[in-house]
């Protein structure tokens, strides 16, 4: 007997091993109602759907509270709801618009900001689809549903909710459900595809639109009424309570507003008590929701979601009911046979009679392998039964009346708390799962501090996310995986939070598992227990990383745009057309000459900077940019305060809102003034280039018209007279060639490119004669006058290019001193240079315009209509100084100009002769 | 017997219209700026001026005006662009070169 019980059970079971060292026979007994507890106590924590993996002991009673009560209420309104959701479901959807307009509008409307997630598409008859859900492509949405399933609806028209795929046993099933969509006519415009997903964030979502007592308030600001109308919608979009719920809730103001005036999406949300709970999430997107046809197009989303989210939820409300009902079998299947195995000890069964019991009992709740294998674990064997001292009868019925009949109550009992044990830790687990899944589905990951818990219990996702070890993330040990130069940071302001038991929020960097650090906002807040000391924290991370990097992306990228906007000396400008203020950037002040700031900031105030004669045309730019969308660009003059004139280019565009009503208008402006004077000196150059080149083209036709018609009427034509013409031909052929030469070399030099020199040794005095011979010819009202002492004076120079030089400023003596008078053409040379001067007695140069005088556009002020492109003095100054000389003006005011050139003898880098 | 002032800045050329003029039958007159056409046009009678636009001390634009509105003389200008600056757009003129033949049929319509 005493080896049976203490070795026999010592073999099998552990437990069992330990109480074996007691050999009486009321002990045995009562280990063996312990292994029979053990394993009812198994089952019953198998039959409680897994819902008690985690020991709930710790929740504090207040939270257990608020949790049940809430998981009442949804389990309550679920089932209470599913008549309302299966007439819902098979409604069929009712829209109107035309299949584009949905199109259109489906393709604008952010699905996730309304709440729904999953998957969400919308198939046309032509097997298009369109996805407009969070995270599912296109064919993913397909996939889970299948091609021939919305066949097959667009077939029957009849929706269908289709097979759930369950990815991880109660934790993700995927549920296809597809609805068709039809117009007012009844015609069907195509088939709804929707794809809920139901692990925590799928099943909260289901939660917003059927939780009782829940205001549901979505991202087009709209709410679901508590009077049991799924459908019913109310506005609260200008609802000023609305409004201060969500900062309020999200901590965001609703009308924030981003460095580009646009509103944030807000895409805080935040669980809070309100009797039951309120899931508000916010985005301005929602905004799209207001004209006519958005209206009716909405409730075509609306409606399309409620019934994809009305099937889902009342399949998953049936399944909850099924699940509730297997439960409810099996657990009266377990107290079953928890009565019968204990009336059969309290009726003093043999013990082998209640082994059997035991064994079959068990057989029937886990008809499995496996059970059979650990129900083998209770039954003697036959070496035991052999030390039973082969009496071969049934061991003694314990005694209900000795200790062994305590020991039987005791163990009642026992099996009653443990029982009631399981039950609630189910219940309580199971409700916690479900406040889980609604703080999951609203942020990042959620954590939870417990002073008197292992953080890695707690907060598995910190493991997972950093990949830290169970034991590294124990006692701080989480601070490691905090980048080093937050670590003290983050350490100290933990140590602060718990000494304070405050609610914090906080932003760090941590080590993912790939090595890599992201950003994380985290935020908490104590949970008080009784007594009001905080011993636990719950909160959220989120991972900010992204949402940093495209901040500081952004304000590089609008450095980068101001600075380049300075270089190009671009001003940027924006008009608000809502409320009227007009912003100059300090560029278009310093355009108009104006200190930083001091700009008037209204339109009325630009107007008052530009020239009157041009403020119809930009009026008419700008209206015509507003009303009609036209590109907004204009040029105009601005008129300084000291009264000059600035030439403006500006262009700009118009930013409107979503029903295309413009709000801003802004541009940048570029000062073109200098652009606008080298155009119009540009003008007045190819004009006086035209007039230059055509005058000796008329010569030459009029001399060949002369001949001809000469020739035509049969008039003599004597021999002086065709040698006196042709000689005029000649010379305007000649002067034409020059004029072109000139205008070649220039193009040249002003391009940079090197002009090629034929330099040979040349007599100044010989081509100054026969410029000055030819100048005679030309003009009988001047008296030109050549003077040198000297006979020669040779130097090495490009003979044509010195000739030109020459004439240039002797037919520009003759052009300017239009009276007639002297032009003195006068020679010298040194040792070094020669030097040529010619002075006439015209109308002179202005002082402030003589350097100026060289460049090729210029020509002086006082020259009224004189022709003349200006090309000769410029050319001639760049030939010169292409000698290694230099063609000066003597300055001088008033009538008469005297021009001096000077020429080096030699080359430079050749010394002296 | 008409006769023509030619007025350009330009011996060559004015010569050379002179010329053409007089095979023409037209009695010639050669100015070589609008101060010596004013100055002629005193001497002597005159039926038709033809004359350049771009001229030192008096351009064409003053000479026309003072030929066709003061001393109502028909007047035709000759340039070297397509259209002058601020030339009345229903005025004539010739551009550079001169197709004689058309200034001919011009000058015996004009008197």
């Amino acid at each position: 007997m005493r080896g049976w019980t203490a070795s026999g059970f010592g073999q099998m079971n552990g437990v069992a091993g330990l109480m074996g060292v007691n050999s009486r026979p009321g002990t045995r007994i009562l280990w063996l109602l312990v292994a029979t507890i053990v394993l009812l106590s198994g089952a019953s924590t198998l039959l409680s759907y897994r819902y008690a993996e985690q020991s709930n002991d710790r929740v504090t009673a207040r939270s257990l509270e608020q949790i049940e009560t809430t998981a009442a209420a949804v389990d309550a309104f679920l089932d209470q709801r599913i008549g309302v959701l299966q007439a819902l479901a098979t409604t069929p959807v009712i829209a109107q618009g035309t299949p584009r307009e949905q199109d259109d509008y489906f393709a604008r409307v952010d699905l996730e900001a309304v709440g729904f997630d999953g998957g969400l598409g919308l198939v046309s008859l032509d097997g298009r689809m369109t996805a407009f859900a969070n995270a599912e492509s296109p064919q993913s949405v397909l996939d889970v549903s299948d091609r021939s399933y919305v066949e097959s609806v667009m077939a029957s028209g009849a929706p269908q909710v289709g097979e759930a795929v369950v990815e991880r046993p109660d934790e993700l099933l995927t549920l296809p459900i597809a609805v068709p969509v039809r117009l007012v006519d009844g015609r069907m415009s195509g088939v709804l595809v929707g794809v809920i997903r139901l692990d925590g964030n799928g099943a909260s979502s289901l939660f917003r639109f059927l939780t009782p007592d829940v205001t549901v308030v979505d991202g087009a600001g709209h709410v679901i009424v508590e009077d049991g109308t799924v459908a019913k919608l109310r506005s609260v979009r200008d609802d000023p309570t609305y409004r201060e719920m969500v900062t309020a809730t999200t901590g965001v103001d609703r009308d924030a507003t981003d460095l580009k005036g646009e509103q944030h999406m807000l895409v805080s949300h935040a669980a809070v008590e309100t009797g039951g709970w309120m899931i508000v999430s916010a985005t301005p997107r929602g905004e799209a929701f207001g004209d006519s046809r958005g209206q009716l197009l909405e409730e075509l989303v609306i409606n399309g979601l409620l019934s994809v989210l009305a099937l889902g939820g009342a399949w998953c409300a049936t399944r909850r009911l099924d699940r509730a009902a297997e439960a409810a079998a099996r657990s009266s299947a377990v107290s079953g046979a928890q009565s019968r195995v204990l009336e059969r000890i309290a009726r003093r069964h043999p013990l082998d009679d209640i082994v059997n019991a035991v064994r079959e009992e068990f057989a029937a709740l886990f008809p499995t392998d496996e059970s059979h294998d650990r129900l083998k674990a209770v039954e003697p064997t036959d070496a035991e039964v052999g030390e039973r001292g082969g009496s071969g009868s049934h061991p003694p019925a314990p005694n209900v009346d000795g200790p062994e009949g305590e020991a039987t109550r005791a163990a009642a009992h026992l099996i009653e708390i443990a029982v009631e044990q399981e039950r609630s830790a189910g219940e309580i687990v199971r409700s916690e799962r479900r406040y889980r899944s609604l703080v999951e589905a609203n942020s990042a990951a959620v954590w939870l501090y417990d002073q008197g818990r292992p953080h890695n219990e707690t907060s598995p996702w910190w493991r997972e996310f950093t990949g830290q070890a169970p034991a590294e993330v124990d006692d701080l040990g989480w601070l490691d995986a905090v980048h080093p130069d937050d670590r003290d940071r983050t350490r100290e302001m933990w140590k602060r939070v718990i000494a304070a038991g405050a609610a914090f929020s906080d932003t760090f960097r941590v080590r993912s598992a790939t090595g890599e650090y992201r950003e994380l906002e985290i935020r908490g807040v104590p949970t008080p227990t009784a007594d009001g000391r905080a011993v636990e924290w719950i909160g959220t991370y989120v991972d900010v990383t992204e949402e940093r990097r495209q901040a500081e992306a952004l304000r590089i990228s609008e450095e980068r745009l101001r600075l380049a906007m300075d270089a190009a000396e671009l001003g940027a400008w924006d008009w608000d057309l809502v409320t009227g203020a007009v912003s100059w950037s300090p560029v278009v002040e310093r355009h108009v000459g104006l200190a930083p700031g001091a700009f008037g900031g209204t339109i009325e105030a630009v107007r008052a900077f530009i020239h009157p004669d041009d403020r119809p045309h930009v009026v008419e730019r700008a209206r015509r940019a507003l009303e009609l969308g036209e590109a907004y660009s204009a040029e105009f003059r601005m008129i300084r305060p000291d009264g000059s004139t600035r030439w403006t280019r500006t262009s700009g565009l118009v930013i409107r809102d979503w029903t295309g009503k413009p709000l801003r208008l802004l541009g940048v402006d570029v000062d073109i003034t200098e652009e606008k004077e080298r155009q119009r000196e540009r003008q007045l150059f190819l004009a006086s280039v035209a007039h230059d080149l055509k005058n000796p083209i008329a010569v030459l036709k009029a001399s060949a018209q002369l001949l001809q018609r000469r020739t035509a009427r049969g008039l003599p034509l004597d021999a002086e007279e065709v040698k006196a013409r042709l000689a005029v031909i000649d010379a305007n052929a000649s002067r034409l060639a020059r004029r072109l030469d000139d205008l070649s070399d220039l193009s040249q030099l002003e391009a940079g490119i090197p002009v090629d020199l034929h330099v040979g040794r040349v007599d100044l005095v010989d081509i100054a004669r026969s410029c000055v011979d030819s100048a005679r010819r030309a003009s009988v009202a001047h008296n030109l006058r050549l003077e040198t002492e000297q006979e020669s004076i040779v130097g090495e120079w490009d003979a044509t290019r010195i000739e030109r030089v020459l004439d240039n400023l002797i037919s520009n003596a003759i052009k300017y001193s239009p009276d007639g008078g002297e032009i003195d053409v006068r020679l010298w040379s040194d040792t070094v240079d020669a030097y040529a001067s010619v002075a006439d007695h015209g109308i002179g140069v202005p002082i402030p315009e003589q350097t100026a005088v060289f460049h090729y556009q210029r020509r002086g002020s006082n020259v009224g209509s004189i022709a003349g492109s200006g090309v000769g003095l410029a050319g001639a100054a760049r030939l010169v100084a292409l000698a290694g000389g230099e063609l000066s003006l003597v300055p001088k005011d008033g009538p008469g100009a005297t021009f001096v050139v000077r020429l080096p003898l030699r080359p430079a880098g050749e010394g002296h002769a | 017997m008409t006769t023509v002032l030619v007025v350009d800045d330009d011996r060559d050329l004015c010569e050379a219209l002179c010329e053409l003029c007089e095979d023409e039958g037209f009695t010639a007159l050669a100015a070589f700026d609008a101060m010596e056409a004013l100055a002629i046009s005193e001497r002597q009678p005159v039926d038709v001026v033809l004359s350049d636009l771009n001229m030192p001390r008096m351009n064409g634009i003053e000479l026309y005006t003072w030929f066709s509105e003061q001393a109502t003389i028909p007047m035709f200008v000759l340039t070297s662009t397509s259209r002058p600056q601020n030339w009345p757009t229903d005025r004539l003129f010739l551009e550079k070169p001169i197709d004689f033949d058309r200034l001919v049929q011009l000058v015996r319509a004009g008197t």
